[in-house]
């Protein structure tokens, strides 16, 4: 620019201000600009200003099984800062409204050309994604472990399974887990296979844990009587603590809640608080934070048409339930499929779109459209909303 | 404060440059620092704002007059402001943020942070560079392995529309 370059000085304040406001994408290709702006980006006061700014919008995590590529995808989307009450529906790819600016990264699959989606997903934990065969026999191999922002993908080593139980014709599910060692730093991969067999005209049925640890690349036993002899079945995983100390599962009677003590490498089981008849009623738990849990309770059977309202719970410490307002009414086959804690969320899905209603204000905030996408609708678990976690991903 | 009184008090601020621009108080103490100074007595005659030239204090001020004629609507607040922002070049971005901070407006800051992230958002990191005005420090082999940690973060840049 005619010999004068305009350069302008700005404090490390006003960049910071700044830089704040930048999708996750912008800000991994400025780390590039120089050293200062690198230390800057990876800092935790950084991603502290980011989650109050950018964060703090209508942002959120898509996973979701997209049924023509038959692969997992996630999708960064936001819906920009406008204000919270303010109704709107956004269609995917729709450049005007609420600015809805979908960034989809396809992730690995091992899927098999079957009808039947063998697969699930947990995450993002530290910025990892884990998919996994929920079938885990004969060998127990199946499970990639993907950082969508570095772009990479590994293939888990397989798990060595020399229990005498498994030699048996056995059937095994499996359900894994993340979780932090909160002295090394180092991330856990925990899985959980749940096995049912018959031996000598006697149903016998138990728990096996075993550990991964990405950066020795080992599996490791971990042995616990009470889980291999435990009458509980696992094969819903339902997150883990933000900071990782517990991944939590709900075993299939929904009768009780299984945390596993990264630290200690335990479980904690605390018992559903009310008896929910798994033939009557569904019930979803999300992580919030680092120390509660809450649970959704609703009808199995729900039809096009009528009101539903969904029953509420939260489990502070993994200690007493506290039971809360009932939140809804929700119309037809709607379901929970995630929680924005921060916006005071939480995310239903009908037929063909994601309802975000507001807890708190009992009001419907944004109604994202999914007609035009393949996205895999009809099955349970195949999609997800998971809070945005800023610069973790 | 001082009592309300029937007749709306003018200010007059001057620029770095020496030019002089009235405005009404009940505008311009949208301004933490200018509300400090009426507040501390100091208003009385001509307020030097010694870090904004006339240009840039001139587009402030029709900022303060047009948000401060504004009922308390917050939709239409914003509108405005991103009107306000939408035709300005990331030069004169640059100078209304380092005045909305001297002049302490978080909503002004606010708005002008967020619009020139919009415009940098698809931006090459060359660009980036050369409008902050930033010396790049590291190394070629350094730079390359940067890039390469955040290789997919290229994709989609717009080409550099300065010179």
């Amino acid at each position: 620019i005619k010999g004068n370059e305009s350069t302008v000085y700005f404090s490390e304040e006003i960049v910071e201000e700044i830089l704040s406001r930048l999708p996750v994408h912008s800000l991994f290709r400025f780390k590039a600009v120089s050293k200062s702006w690198n230390t800057l980006i990876s800092s935790p006061s950084f991603a502290e200003s980011y989650l109050n700014n950018y964060g703090n919008s209508n942002n959120f995590v898509l996973l979701a099984f997209d049924q023509t590529t038959r692969k997992w995808k996630l999708s960064f989307t936001t819906f920009g800062t406008s204000s919270p009450s303010e109704l709107t529906t956004v269609a995917v790819g729709d450049g005007g409204g609420g600015r809805a600016d979908e960034k989809f990264i396809e992730l690995p699959t091992m899927l098999e050309k079957t009808r039947r989606i063998k697969e699930k997903i947990i995450g993002p934990f530290n910025g990892f994604i884990c998919i996994y065969r929920i079938l885990g026999m004969p060998r127990m191999g199946g499970i990639t472990l993907c950082n969508p922002n570095l772009r990479t993908t590994e293939t888990l080593p397989i798990c060595t399974v020399t229990d005498n139980e498994f030699s048996f014709r056995t059937s095994v599910i499996r359900s894994m887990g993340f979780g932090l060692d909160s002295v090394t730093k180092e991330i856990k991969l925990v899985q959980i296979l749940s096995y049912i067999f018959r031996f000598k005209d006697a149903i016998k049925k138990g728990i096996r844990v075993d550990i991964y640890s990405p950066s020795n690349k080992t599996w490791r036993h971990v042995p616990d009587d009470d889980a291999a002899t435990s009458d509980t079945f696992i094969s819903r995983a339902i997150g883990s603590y933000e900071d990782g100390s517990f991944a939590h599962w709900i075993d299939n009677n929904q009768s009780v809640v299984l945390s596993f003590d990264m630290q200690k490498e335990v479980f904690v089981r605390t018992p559903i608080p009310i008896e929910y008849d798994q033939f009557k009623h569904k019930v979803k738990i999300f992580a919030k934070g680092s120390s509660s849990l809450v649970l959704f309770a609703y009808p199995r059977e729900r039809v096009t048409g009528k009101n539903y309202l969904f029953e509420r719970w939260e489990l502070k410490g993994l200690k007493h339930w506290t039971r809360l307002t009932r939140v809804g009414p929700f119309l037809g086959v709607t379901k929970p499929v995630g929680a924005l804690w921060r916006s005071r969320v939480i995310v239903v899905r009908g037929k063909t779109k994601l309802v975000f209603y507001d807890y708190s204000t009992q009001q419907v905030r944004r109604i994202y459209d999914m007609e035009g996408n393949d996205y895999h609708l009809n099955c349970s678990d195949l999609i997800k909303v998971l809070e945005y976690k800023g610069i973790l991903l | 404060m001082a009592a309300e009184t029937g007749t709306p008090t003018t200010l007059t601020l001057k620029s770095n440059d020496d030019e002089l621009f009235s405005v009404a108080e009940s505008a311009a103490i949208l301004s933490v620092t200018i509300r400090n100074m009426v507040e501390d007595g100091c208003a009385g005659g001509v307020i030097p704002l010694d870090n904004v030239d006339g240009k840039t204090l001139a587009s402030v001020i029709t900022y303060m007059n047009g948000i401060s004629a504004i009922p308390a609507d917050e939709e239409k607040k914003k509108s405005y402001r991103d009107k306000f922002l939408s035709d300005k070049d990331f030069e004169t971005l640059a100078d209304m943020v380092l005045a909305a901070n001297y002049l302490n407006m978080s909503c002004l800051m606010d708005a002008v942070s967020a619009k020139i992230a919009q415009v940098m958002e698809k931006k090459s990191v060359g660009w980036v560079r050369r409008k902050f005005g930033i010396e790049n420090d590291y190394t070629p082999e350094e730079e390359a392995a940067v890039k390469e940690e955040h290789k997919w973060t290229f994709e989609g840049v717009e080409t550099d529309d300065d010179n």
